[in-house]
């Protein structure tokens, strides 16, 4: 089986690791499978006795590291690999002991083949108990990424072309197609800035403007209920007319206040729970899921992935893995804090203040191995008691649209307090996952193997291209709703009824809230076809646009 | 007939026996430590600490300003090794050292050295 490297290529062999697979191929590999020592954290070295201690055939020290031949056996440390190989002709290829890495003599340098790690990562799934152990060599689930890739075909933007020929002559301005101002209906900019970010989401808009969904045989409207994702239908009919005068989103307000009882009042809400609820009201009142396999709704099909979830014993090593579906991702701010340093002692970071927190560094915070606590011990299957574990969470699909949520509100049960947070945080404009789906963050767990892990997948992308920014400003009980759209290399501030083209300096100092990346793919077709409308020659160029300066 | 030499040469003394010296107390408490398996689990421990405060990321990082310097095909994992060592155990905070001598203490009076 060859090992399938999804985002790198194996490094090419130097010239002595090639004469000796030449020579020996991989004798020298099974031999030594059987002195892997392996730990349930992922580590593995190569000893023969657990208490032996190694020792380097020339100057009898075992202090540095130390390096075992692979033809003769003999061990040198660090300061005489050299010098064996001079003394044997062709002693070329070691591993180093400690780490189960291969090493040149010659070429002084760390080496790699993908055959060595196959029988490394081959011993650790010798050793892990039964089944559970996190690593698993798949087959490749293509059947299901090739319905993905159909379904993201399905909701392509060809058919909005067809959109060129219903353009509105109302619109003067040179703005793209789809930016239009929301009235504020009462303390509702946290639904207009919603609004605003699923307007433009690619594959979301697609489906509602390619009429997809077709309100006309609406078996709730024709029965004069309400139907959400009709009445959504209609908001985007309006955004997308070309008329640029502010819309007000009533309609849609009112079927949303249906679907979600509890939140139906003029107070203001949570943006990131207004649009969890939408999604939820989309996915009910759409398509009928069927019993196996994911939902055809709109808003899956756009907004959700999967994620993994692995919890290890620390005595066995035995693993527990769970997948849970996702819709967006909630993350919880990095603020460079570590747990054990003192106060008195000296750390390396010169102070807290001076840290910026970063959205890889939220996201590296989310995929962090994190030790439960000692109340939180999990039932090991393998050793049949509670024992200390660790859990770690990757990313195993990722969604068409990622929307990531930073956790700014933080509430205080027991003291009765919530409290904002209002640390600046860092975000890219390009994105790339691929350091925390699941194939990489397992991958580094063993120490970084050339190996086909679960998951490695060549063809599914991971960079995406932000196109819409939730902002916050004020206080948790008081604030502000902002959106920042991304659209054709320009940004525009969207606040309530007002849209404004910004400097992208003014995005990237903003507080943001909620993060919405697009695959890059998508993205940018969806911006090739926002053309921008030229000013008709006989229009008079100074005639003021409501709601947009 | 005189004796030759070689005959009343006294033996040539062992590559073994050279290096057979009395093994320093440092030695003896490594094997100790190794043969009790204690030594592993304070590896395990230092490792534990060393990525909790910060120190491996450091290091990770200085590693990668490194190869971008020198460039990625300039660089030896030997080269980064000589590099960074220095810097490395200058780096480790004094709570991780005072912690792991307590244990190592802690052994010693345990295994009545």
């Amino acid at each position: 089986m060859m090992s399938r490297n999804s985002m790198y290529t194996n490094p090419k062999p130097c010239k002595h690791l090639a004469d000796y697979k030449l020579r020996h191929g991989l004798s020298g590999y099974n031999l030594l499978q059987e002195q892997i020592r392996t730990t349930p954290s992922g580590k593995s070295s190569v000893k023969n006795h657990q208490t032996e201690i190694p020792r380097c055939c020339f100057c009898n020290g075992y202090q540095k590291r130390l390096y075992l031949c692979l033809i003769c056996s003999s061990i040198s440390c660090s300061s005489h690999t050299l010098l064996h190989s001079q003394c044997e002709n062709g002693h070329d290829i070691a591993v180093d002991i400690e780490r189960s890495e291969l090493y040149c003599v010659l070429c002084c340098d760390q080496v790699y083949d993908p055959d060595f790690d196959k029988i490394v990562m081959l011993k650790h799934l010798m050793d892990l108990p039964r089944s559970g152990n996190g690593v698993d060599v798949s087959a490749g689930r293509r059947s299901s990424k090739r319905r993905r890739l159909c379904s993201a075909l399905e909701l392509d933007l060809k058919k909005t072309k067809q959109l060129v020929s219903m353009r509105d002559l109302r619109a003067k301005s040179c703005y793209p197609l789809g930016l239009r101002g929301l009235n504020n209906l009462g303390s509702t900019c946290f639904m207009n800035s919603v609004l605003q970010a699923l307007l433009h989401a690619p594959p979301f808009r697609n489906y509602f403007l390619t009429g997809q969904r077709n309100h006309e045989v609406c078996r709730k409207r024709s029965s004069d209920r309400l139907c959400l994702l009709c009445d959504i239908y209609v908001f985007f009919s309006a955004v997308f007319s070309g008329d640029r005068t502010p819309y007000s989103p009533a309609q849609l307000l009112y079927s949303w206040w249906q679907h979600s009882a509890n939140l139906a009042s003029y107070e203001q809400q949570d943006a990131h729970e207004f649009f969890i609820s939408v999604l939820d009201g989309i996915h009910e009142n759409g398509v009928k899921a069927r019993n196996t396999g994911e939902c055809h709704c709109v808003a899956h099909r756009v907004f959700s992935g999967q994620l993994r979830s692995d919890v290890t014993c620390m005595s066995c090593g035995y693993t527990s893995t769970t997948y849970d579906p996702f819709m967006d991702i909630s993350l919880n701010l990095d603020t460079g804090n570590c747990p054990s340093t003192d106060l008195a002692n000296k750390s390396l970071k010169p102070s807290d203040n001076t840290y910026v927190s970063t959205l890889l560094g939220c996201l590296d915070l989310f995929t962090k191995p994190e030790k439960l606590g000692s109340d939180q011990k999990f039932f090991c299957e393998n050793c049949q008691e509670r024992q200390d574990s660790v859990k770690q969470m990757s990313i195993k699909r990722l969604p068409l649209v990622l929307c990531l949520h930073i956790k700014r509100f933080e509430h205080f049960p027991v003291r009765r307090m919530s409290r904002k947070i209002d640390r600046y945080m860092q975000f890219p404009f390009c994105l790339d996952m691929n350091p925390y789906l699941s194939s990489s963050v397992v991958r580094n767990r063993f120490g970084n193997r050339m190996f086909a892990f679960e998951g490695d997948e060549l063809d599914t992308s991971t960079e995406f291209e932000i196109f819409a920014v939730v902002t916050h400003s004020g206080t948790l009980d008081s604030g502000h709703y902002v959106t920042y759209l991304h659209l054709k290399d320009q940004w525009y501030k969207c606040d309530d009824a007002w849209i404004t083209a910004v400097e992208e300096e003014v995005v990237r100092a903003s507080q943001c809230y909620m993060l919405f990346y697009a695959q890059k793919m998508l993205y940018y077709k969806a911006n090739e076809d926002l053309v921008c409308q030229p000013v008709s020659p006989r229009a008079d160029p100074f005639l003021p646009i409501a709601g947009c300066c | 007939m005189s004796l030759r030499n070689s005959v009343n040469r006294p033996p040539t003394p062992d590559a073994v026996e050279d290096q057979e010296k009395e093994p320093t107390l440092q030695e003896i408490i490594n094997i100790k430590m190794i043969e009790s398996g204690e030594k592993e689990k304070l590896m395990e421990l230092l490792r534990e600490r060393l990525v909790e405060c910060g120190w491996k990321d450091e290091m990770k990082a200085l590693c990668r300003a490194y190869i971008k310097k020198k460039g990625t095909n300039n660089v030896t994992v030997d080269d980064l090794v000589h590099v960074i060592t220095p810097k490395g155990r200058a780096s480790i905070p004094d709570s991780i050292k005072t912690e792991l001598l307590l244990r190592i203490r802690a052994f010693l009076a345990s295994a009545a050295l």
